[in-house]
């Protein structure tokens, strides 16, 4: 390490070589044109046809920075010099995304060179692996089954520190959580079942690897967690045991292309989960009638293809035909959830896969639907994608301190959500005791059939995430506007909830761009009205003040 | 910012070019100087606050040395020639003479604010959190500090800091004149080619090239082919290297067979991420005329520990000799005295890559390796075996090293060793890990990468002699480099961090 050869002959000997460098003028010339036109090529492209990339969000330095969710950092905003640094980082991170991911580059070269890459050396991207015959896995779910135990402390401390400047650390550990949520239901009587949904690589692993055991794979602490819950009075319904059963059997319980579960594999657990309550929690008779109605057939690109942003030529071998069991009234009418069932189902994507028609995969043959059947009576939904942690407890406890009880006359709670949520989620408590909101009357609230052109300034906004980097291709947001005004048109309120489609087919829609403190125009009519088709979509809430209790909007930019 | 992003490459590099040259020669410190505050500014603006503060301590205390300080700081300090003009030239001070107390107090003052910057910034979680263990450990829970301030570190304020107070030290030493302009001296400590990352690049160094340097178009050219080759290492051998390891690293329970594989990956990942990285930071120098000098020298290739610290990260290896070692007493004090400087100097080493227990035991780990083979006149314990044996068995010690430099903790280092020596049973998951790691993407990169580190030229000697094949060649690396990029979302820089 020591040698005696000074840095300065290090100096010398360095400029020594970089001056002995032998190379004719012409070489030179080529090399320098080369290298500036290449680097030059895409910036001129991109301010010639699209300078909108670069150049839009420059003026909105002034605004206040978005309050990161559940955090106390609302002082921020209120010191300039955070608060504009904060904006600043906000800007930068969302200029690199548009570059990366929105660019000419990116959207012309990147499916080619995926697809090479794909096609020839087999491999997928940082978000894909890809297995034998066609078959697509999740990274996450690999590093969820394949990890260290997510019970591990020392993975739990990691985590818990894992925040930077513009997110907050997740709460890792799944169990208080549960355990919380469980002592709420039972203040009031109501059974809490757990549905882990287990992962495609814990049934199917065997187009990854040579054939594994006869049973599923689970992540190491996946025993000692059913354990604990078991040992504080939480019933789980674990279907792997089931799924790997069926694949054994022959059949194939996942889609190939995608993270989610075949319908048959849906009709299977909620068969098995309607025997489950059947026999551990006392349900009264119930008589529903319901039609079955098998073959309709739907074909469509999974999401883990469309994570590996193929070139268009790709999406039809990268897609799957299924034939779904649908559920239907006896007016042959789409099944649909009753808020007076004394069943809830809270779920994910799992639960809203062939019922919500967002996600292209039919409809009316989900796990609602399927268990609706089973158990022949009718059933209560919270659903939404991604974030099945804490997303449909949350909106549960929304509705509460809203002043919907969706807990009346409820006598068991289904809480389904994805394993790899045990590792990746954020497992908060909820608080579910929150006081009646007293949303008060400067709060606008929609009428029936009604329809406004508003003006505004976003007071607070949620965060999209960025498209491609989540197994969903859509997303709303979520607005408190104030100062709104309509016209000539007199409000009797000047602030509203309003939710905003912000990822449309993993493309960000101008809506994820707005900024706090930004006056915006938009078309507005009552969030009910598109609740039932929007309503399981991946949605983020706002974290704070009265207004996120209040009755939303659904809104349409109309400017800017 | 990162070298291989997007917007470096086709946003902030033709920017910053162009503006450079476009400007007067005067303007062109003030250029580079704004652009660095920006490509620093990017991970996060309020960093740059540090920075400038860093700069203007260092600067101040510089001219304060060398006797032209502003005048009410002299005042302050208890100078009484303060008048002197302030146009004069700064001279190097004569060296091995006695330097005044206002002198000292000035380098002091240096040397306390960056060690203060760094010990805050990058120690301060890890003393709060190994004192509270200890104090834990012992059964005085009440005694814990529990602090709630959870310290960020900026970018890159390792290389910075070293590289500042390298500037003091000089002058002080009379190895350089202190600069007299403040743009100049904050266009050396931020030049953003090698501010985040290194090469550390000392003033004594760089201080002729901030007064006078050419920019030619032979080492422009030059400066594109090291760049080039830098992305191509980066982006088509290190980020798929970096992919293997992490997924081995990651998991639970790795086999033995797939932890030697992660091992080796990251080996190879941390070679040419950081590698790379000198590359770029030496082509990007050469691109606005500055010559910076070699930072690796196939390190993978030495046949002992202690070659292999003299061709791995050679610019921070001969800070710490020149800064530390040779301060320390080096080896003029003894035998035992150098075995224990040499054993201190690879702690404080470890300790300045990372704030963990496990850069320290990696730190150890070569200062004993390094201490082990000076009891034998510099050569391994194995010189008698067949040079290549050597090198295998060397890069083998090393990459078990990296073990600690990588794992998360020490228990999870402990729990991968453990894997790779077969004393640790996998789990039925880890059977995915192997599935993924063995597919021919990976192992056709791998091998590659071999072949690159044992068999092929270093950048310095390919771009030597430019003839037309080697410049297709660097233009398809370039032209390929930058395909990939728009594909890659996994891209980190390993050395950014500390």
């Amino acid at each position: 390490m020591f040698s005696k050869n000074r840095h300065n002959a290090r100096v010398t000997q360095a400029h020594e070589q970089a001056g002995s460098t032998k190379a004719t003028l012409p070489v030179c010339i080529a090399m320098v044109v080369v290298f500036t036109t290449t680097i030059l090529s895409l910036p001129m492209a991109q301010l010639w046809f699209e300078p909108e990339l670069i150049l839009r969000d420059m003026t909105q330095l002034s605004g206040k920075p978005t309050q990161i969710l559940g955090t106390d950092d609302a002082w921020i905003g209120e010191v300039p010099i955070f608060s504009l640094n904060r904006r600043l980082l906000e800007m930068i991170k969302d200029l690199d995304h548009r570059i990366d991911n929105e660019s000419l580059l990116a959207l012309h070269l990147r499916p080619i060179i995926q697809t090479l890459l794909t096609r020839w050396a087999a491999t997928g991207n940082e978000n894909v692996y890809i297995g034998r015959r066609g078959w697509l896995y999740y990274a996450l779910d690999i590093e969820h089954l394949a990890g260290p135990g997510f019970l591990d402390a020392g993975r739990l401390a990691r985590r818990l520190n894992s925040g930077d400047n513009l997110t907050k650390p997740p709460q890792p550990d799944p169990r208080p959580a549960l355990i919380q949520f469980n002592e709420v239901l039972a203040d009031r009587g109501i059974s809490l079942v757990i549905l882990p949904t287990p992962v495609k690589p814990s049934i199917h692993p065997e187009h990854l690897t040579r054939p594994l055991t006869q049973t599923p794979l689970q992540n190491v602490s996946f025993a000692r967690f059913v354990k604990d819950l078991q040992s504080a009075g939480i019933k789980v319904f674990d279907p792997a045991p089931l799924l790997a059963e069926l694949r054994n059997s022959g059949e194939q319980t996942y889609l190939a292309t995608d993270t989610h579960w075949h319908p048959d594999a849906v009709v299977a657990v909620a068969t098995a989960l309607a025997a489950f309550l059947t026999s551990e929690i006392s349900l009264p008779e119930d008589d529903v009638l319901l039609t079955e109605r098998q073959g309709p057939r739907v074909t469509n690109q999974g999401d883990t293809a469309a994570l590996l942003n193929l070139t268009d030529d790709l999406v039809p071998h990268t897609s799957e035909t299924v034939t779904l069991r649908q559920i239907l009234t006896p007016a042959l009418d789409p099944w649909r959830p009753d808020q007076s069932a004394d069943v809830l189902l809270l779920g994910d994507s799992f639960s809203n896969i062939y019922s919500l028609p967002s996600l292209g995969w039919g409809e009316s043959a989900g796990l609602a639907e399927q268990l609706s059947a089973s158990l022949g009576r009718p059933i209560d939904r919270i659903t939404q994608n991604d974030n099945g942690a804490f997303a449909s407890r949350e909106r549960l406890a929304r509705s509460l301190t809203g002043g919907q009880d969706r807990l009346a006359g409820k006598r068991v709670i289904i809480f389904q959500f994805t394993t790899r949520e045990l590792t990746h989620g954020d497992w908060r408590l909820i608080d579910f005791d929150r006081p009646l909101s007293g949303v008060t009357a400067a709060v606008l609230t929609p009428s029936p059939n009604q329809r406004m052109l508003v003006s505004g300034v976003v007071q607070q906004k949620t965060v999209p995430p960025r498209p491609e980097t989540v197994p969903y291709r859509d997303h709303i947001v979520a607005i408190h506007l104030s100062q709104i005004s309509s016209g000539d048109q007199g409000l009797d309120a000047n602030q509203a909830l309003i939710y905003l489609s912000s990822m449309e087919n993993n493309v960000w829609t101008d809506a994820a761009s707005l900024a706090v403190g930004q006056t915006v125009t938009l078309t507005i009519r009552p969030w009910r009205e598109v609740a039932q088709a929007l309503d399981g979509v991946t949605r983020s809430e706002l974290a704070e003040g009265d207004v996120m209790y209040a009755e939303p909007w659904w809104g349409e930019l109309v400017e800017p | 910012m990162v070298f291989s992003s997007v917007i470096f490459v086709f946003y902030f590099l033709p920017l910053t070019l162009s503006l450079y040259y476009a400007v007067p020669r005067h303007s062109r410190h003030l250029v580079l100087t704004v652009g660095s505050y920006v490509f620093y500014g990017w991970a996060n603006p309020l960093f740059v606050v540090l920075l400038l503060f860093s700069t203007f301590v260092d600067y101040l205390c510089g001219l304060v040395i060398v006797g032209s300080g502003p005048v009410w700081l002299a005042r302050l300090l208890g100078a009484t020639d303060v008048a002197k003009c302030w146009c004069q030239p700064l001279q190097p001070l004569r060296q091995h003479t006695t330097r005044s107390r206002r002198q000292r107090l000035a380098l002091i003052c240096s040397l306390c604010s960056n060690l203060a910057l760094l010990g805050f910034f990058k120690y301060f979680n890890f003393g709060i959190e190994s004192y509270d263990r200890v104090i834990s450990f012992v059964g005085l829970d009440h005694l814990q500090l529990q602090s709630t301030l959870q310290v960020t570190l900026p970018l890159g304020i390792s290389f910075y800091t070293f590289q500042s107070m390298s500037y003091t030290i000089d002058i002080f030493r009379g190895q350089a004149g202190a600069v007299r302009q403040f743009i100049d001296f904050a266009c050396y400590v931020s030049l953003f080619p090698q501010l985040v990352a290194g090469p550390i690049i000392r003033f004594s160094e760089i201080a002729d090239q901030l007064r006078l340097r050419s920019s030619t178009l032979v080492k422009f050219t030059r400066g594109i082919t090291f760049f080039s080759i830098g992305l191509f290492k980066k982006i088509w051998l290190a980020n798929p290297c970096g992919q293997v390891a992490d997924i081995v690293f990651d998991s639970g329970f790795p086999t033995a067979l797939d932890a030697w594989c992660g091992v080796i990956a990251y080996s190879f990942q941390i070679y040419f991420d950081f590698s790379a990285y000198s590359d770029m930071a030496i082509g990007l120098g050469l691109m606005l005329g500055f010559v910076f000098p070699k930072n690796f020298d196939s390190p993978y290739q030495s046949a002992s520990v202690t070659e292999f610290w003299q061709r791995w990260h050679i610019s921070l290896s001969s800070w710490l000799r020149d800064y530390l070692y040779i301060p320390l007493g080096g080896s003029r004090s003894g035998k035992n005295r150098t075995y224990i400087n040499l054993f201190v100097v690879m702690l404080l080493g470890g300790l300045w890559h990372g704030a963990a227990w496990t850069f320290v035991i990696w730190g150890g780990l070569h200062g004993t390796l390094l201490a082990l083979e000076r009891t034998r006149g510099k050569t391994a314990f194995y010189d008698k075996l067949p040079h290549p044996v050597r090198v295998f068995i060397t890069f083998n010690m090393v990459s078990i090293g990296w073990v600690f430099f990588r794992a998360n903790d020490l228990g999870h280092a402990t729990r991968f060793l453990q894997s790779m020596f077969w004393l640790r049973s996998s789990q039925p998951p880890s059977e995915l890990i192997s599935g993924i790691l063995y597919q021919p993407y990976f192992l056709i990169t791998l091998g590659i990468s071999a072949i690159v580190i044992w068999s092929c030229p270093q950048t310095w000697d390919w771009g030597r002699q430019l003839t037309v094949p080697r410049a297709i060649l660097t233009s398809l690396a370039l032209a390929a480099s930058l395909a990939l990029l728009a594909t890659q979302a996994y891209n980190p820089f390993l050395y950014f961090i500390f």
